[in-house]
């Protein structure tokens, strides 16, 4: 049984994303694309109280 | 509606007409695609009650319940940095068997017989909770409409598998989609002459209804951009990550890459799809502020009281009051679009105080109204209508054929959640008891006609008890509260195995078991009013107990073994 650390396993796993190259850049990308989505409800909000 | 749902059931069934293996029938031969994936996880979440109760929460409560949602797409990458390799590498069928191989069978066992209970209750609630509703507005038998909704489903689960949930899921999440925002884009064509989109908005707003967005710290509120953020998180984490009826759907990926776009895709869509469905509520909360509504949304309530020689003078003279108020309300109401259309601050200060005014009267009325139906009933009915407003305004004011729109979107939802149900509950029972501890040394075809004799006999539960909710009330609540008391135990098993490598097996067991008291002990304290704590706020707690339990007996074991 070969040994390999779980980097490696994932990258045998995984192929990059279709878009932005990185797994790590499309976590980003949804966790700002939510916290602006957030910030858009929050002037939402406020702008019609 | 018919020709909607039956071409859905027949593209399910001819699309997965050669299942020939038990790999091919519970995890769909793992060739599935993101898009497909993400609908069907979306799909398997939103169920009837879903786009029932939803318009009608916002209708009462405003957009707030948004904010539930928030720590949904954090849990989502989360996911699919921790825990989608994890079950990849491994290649499990079940979220369970992964828990044998880092602990123990014991381990395995007992979470998958917490989820059989758990679920195979809920799939029966599923059912029932729609078709209770549906009936008494349209006047159809109930245990009709349940067999209409259950039938159908055990039908094409039973023939096609997991395949057959996806496929379906991603043709019915499309008629979901779609059916909602053609409902909001109608609902705001429905408003009267004069009054435009801008107007609705602004009226809503001035009325407190477009409040999405708290900030304020606050364990008792249930919904706070805070407990949906972090109680949020620990939910769906827990929901989307060791609930078999969700793990089920993205295993059956063609990769690891499909199954996490998949999940990626649901976390950019939930919260703005949850939000139109919100805004489809305080929709047609400002068309009732012009058109006047039933006093009591559920018919059946408001006929038991007119017909009951108690209660109907009483009925009546509130009828008179309510009308009256209606007309006083609506005149305030157009003088608040005048003076919101001016931007005169003064009016609009001066007539927003008298429309609230008249929505406290309002409230009232419908308060004396749900006593009456208390008594009418002595107490049996449910005097709770926000669940009815949505279909209500659906069938008396939406074109004929958008009403059989939204009702696909109803029975789709609901179709689409049981499936999942359904199939996770056979996969479950199939490679974690049976196949592991009661029968394993038979072939690839006994499983496969056990996975559907299994699907078959989970559906037919879940039909008995949807037939037979009526007598078990409590029960059902029971069943609801327990899921939301066990998922905060359960995911600090999972973290505790993600995360804790050199915790065994009792420590973690033991651990579980003691958080769980600990969490009934705060239930308990909070239902009797002595402390208070939202229930969100009960998945970070029992999970984080888990794992600092789990640490310290760990380091007692050792300790006493030294």
């Amino acid at each position: 049984m070969t040994h390999q650390n779980p980097q490696e396993e994932e990258d045998n796993l995984a192929d990059a994303p279709p878009i932005l190259g990185s797994w790590n850049r499309m976590y980003l990308f949804v966790l700002v694309l939510h916290f602006l989505f957030i910030a858009a409800l929050y002037w939402f909000t406020h702008a019609y109280a | 509606m018919l020709g909607t749902l039956g071409a859905i059931v027949l593209y399910g069934v001819y699309h997965t007409r050669n299942i020939k293996s038990v790999q091919s029938y519970l995890m769909g031969d793992r060739d599935l695609r993101w898009w497909t994936i993400g609908l069907s996880v979306m799909a398997t979440q939103a169920s009837a009650i879903t786009f029932l109760s939803t318009p009608g929460q916002a209708f009462e409560d405003g957009l707030r319940f948004a904010q539930f949602y928030f720590g949904l797409p954090v849990a989502m990458v989360f996911l699919c940095v921790f825990v989608l390799p994890i079950y990849y590498r491994l290649k499990v069928y079940t979220a369970y068997e992964y828990l044998e191989g880092r602990f123990d069978l014991r381990t395995r066992t007992f979470t998958a017989i917490l989820f059989l209970i758990q679920r195979g209750l809920a799939a029966g609630i599923t059912i029932y909770a729609p078709a209770i509703i549906l009936s008494t507005i349209l006047g159809w038998r109930l245990n009709l409409t349940i067999m209409a909704i259950g039938v159908i489903v055990i039908f094409y689960t039973v023939l096609g598998g997991t395949k057959a949930v996806s496929v379906t899921q991603k043709q019915q999440m499309i008629v979901i989609l779609s059916g909602m925002f053609i409902a909001a884009i109608l609902l705001v064509d429905q408003l009267p002459t004069g009054v435009s989109f801008y107007d609705a908005v602004g009226v809503a707003g001035k009325l407190g209804k477009l409040n999405v967005v708290d900030f304020s710290f606050d364990l008792d509120n249930r919904y706070t951009f805070w407990s949906g953020m972090l109680g949020g998180f620990f939910l769906f984490v827990s929901y989307f990550g060791t609930d078999q009826s969700q793990v089920q759907r993205y295993l059956s990926g063609r990769s690891l890459s499909e199954s996490r776009l998949g999940l990626l895709f649901n976390g950019i869509i939930k919260v703005p799809m949850q939000f139109l469905v919100l805004f489809v509520g305080i929709m047609v909360f400002v068309f009732f502020l012009f058109v006047q509504a039933p006093i009591h949304f559920n018919s059946a309530n408001l006929e038991l009281v007119k017909s009951n020689p108690k209660t109907a003078p009483a009925i009546d003279e509130l009828t008179t009051t309510y009308d009256q108020l209606f007309i006083e309300r609506e005149a305030a109401v157009n003088e608040m679009i005048v003076a919101l259309k001016k931007e005169d601050e003064p009016r609009i200060a001066a007539s927003t105080k008298r429309v609230k005014a008249l929505q406290t009267q309002d409230a009232e009325i419908r308060e004396e109204v749900r006593t009456l139906i208390s008594e009418a009933s002595e107490g049996a009915a449910k005097t709770k209508d926000t669940d009815y407003v949505f279909i209500t305004f659906v069938i008396n004011y939406l074109p004929i054929g958008l009403v059989g729109l939204i009702l696909a979107v109803i029975f789709s939802a609901a179709m689409s959640s049981t499936a999942s149900e359904l199939n996770a509950l056979a996969t479950t029972t199939v490679i974690d008891l049976y196949k592991r501890s009661l029968v394993s040394d038979r072939d690839d075809q006994h499983y496969l006609k056990a996975s559907k004799w299994f699907t078959l006999l989970w559906g037919g539960i879940a039909l008995f008890f949807a037939v037979y909710a009526d007598l078990f009330d409590n029960l059902i609540q029971a069943v609801n509260i327990i899921g939301s008391l066990m998922y905060g135990a359960i995911l600090g098993v999972f973290m505790v195995a993600f995360f804790q490598k050199r915790i065994g097996g009792t420590a973690v067991f033991t651990a579980a078991v003691i958080t769980e008291i600990v969490i009934l002990t705060i239930f308990a304290l909070d239902h009797y009013e002595k402390i208070h704590i939202a229930y969100l706020w009960l998945n970070p707690i029992g999970c984080i107990l888990v794992m600092i339990l789990a640490e310290i007996l760990q380091g007692r074991r050792v300790e006493i073994r030294e």
